[in-house]
């Protein structure tokens, strides 16, 4: 018997074929019935993928009216011009509106130009003292006679010496008493 | 949108009759695959079918989705497998006293003593083997040996089935050869 096995197992399809015999088996008459009983006894289960889909779209839609909303309620950009600019094409500075905070928008401290107030006749003699230093940078020699024509020879410096008198005795005691 | 909802939902009550139509004929289509699966796991014929019904009532509720009959088909080779293996080993002992009352409870015929021991050898055989090859030496036996169906069903390539299938057959082989070398050595 066992030889009859050996013989058998070397060739593949007898093997194919023991196999096959091990699952000829079938599912009993009331196999369909039983699963229609099962079936029919669940409770009625909603579509998980159309309700998954449903929730999708809801939260797609609860999310863009989110967005929406924060979007029209946001803070305006403010806008401070720039009064104190001299500039023909007014420039004006525009800040960022804070974003998640209800604080009202700060305002930066405008730049402040120096005024310097000068009179008229001031003004002239200034306007005067500058067209004179003009012309006399471009002719050096306009006004020759205020230079000295030769330089005096320097004065001599008397250094003299420094002469140190000894203490007294008597004048170091009473120091000390002091 | 109350418009489209509406027609949503009309389109989907009315599928229900159909849907229902179509889910009979994969039961009646299916059963024997899906028996057989399970009992080539659990080697039990009351556990196979419960196994199998399992699968049924898991796929109707799914049943949208699988519509499909090839799409059907393989989740419920994989179901049907994945949920008997999980119960095997969940009793495995329970099992084991079954099968030896089973085995006890046969007739006692010498023909029919040599036959389920040839079977019982053949089993343990099968059961060495790993999953891999295990799953595809059972689908091809079950599938009438379509190994295009066989690959179709376990997703992989049908090269990949009949090299599976080579080595599958190669180790049984060899461990009915080593069987019998123990016997005639006692």
């Amino acid at each position: 018997m066992v030889e009859h096995d050996r013989d058998r197992t070397l060739n593949g399809e007898p093997l194919d074929r023991e196999i096959d015999a091990l699952l000829q088996v079938e599912p009993s008459a009331q196999f369909a019935a039983r699963v229609r009983a099962r079936v029919d006894a669940q409770p009625i289960s909603h579509d998980s993928w159309l309700a998954g889909r449903w929730l999708a779209v809801a939260a797609s839609i609860v999310v863009i009216v989110a967005g929406m909303a924060w979007w029209f309620e946001r803070p305006a950009p403010v806008v401070v011009a720039d009064r104190y600019s001299s500039l023909p094409v007014e420039r004006s500075v525009v800040e960022p509106a804070p974003v998640r905070t209800n604080a009202p928008p700060t305002i930066s401290a405008p730049r402040r130009s120096t005024e310097v107030l000068v009179s008229p006749t001031e003004s002239a003699t200034v306007e005067r003292l500058l067209i004179v230093a003009r012309n006399a940078r471009r002719n050096p020699s306009a006004s020759p006679a205020e230079e000295p024509a030769t330089l005096n020879p320097p004065m001599p410096i008397v250094i003299e010496p420094i002469t140190v008198e000894p203490l007294m005795t008597a004048d170091i005691e009473r120091g000390a008493q002091q | 949108m109350h418009e489209w909802t509406g027609r949503l939902a009309g389109n989907v009550v009315t599928a229900e009759p159909e849907l229902e139509r179509e889910f009979d004929a994969r039961l009646v289509e299916c059963s024997r695959l899906a028996f057989r699966i399970a009992y080539s796991v659990l080697r039990h014929r009351e556990d196979a079918e419960d196994v199998a019904q399992d699968a049924f009532a898991k796929a109707h509720q799914k049943f949208r989705q699988l519509r499909d009959p090839e799409r059907f088909k393989s989740w419920l080779v994989r179901t049907v497998w994945r949920t008997a293996l999980d119960r095997r080993r969940g009793d495995r002992r329970r099992s084991m006293r079954e099968m030896e009352h089973e085995r006890v409870r046969r007739p006692s015929s010498t023909d029919a003593m040599v036959t389920e021991e040839r079977a019982q050898v053949l089993w343990q055989a099968i059961d060495a083997l790993p999953e891999k090859l295990r799953s595809v030496v059972l689908l091809a036996t079950i599938e009438g040996h379509d190994l295009a169906s066989v690959a179709r069903l376990l997703g992989i390539p049908e090269g990949t089935v009949k090299s599976r299938l080579f080595v599958a057959r190669q180790r049984i082989k060899e461990h009915l050869q080593w069987l019998n070398t123990t016997a005639t050595g006692l």
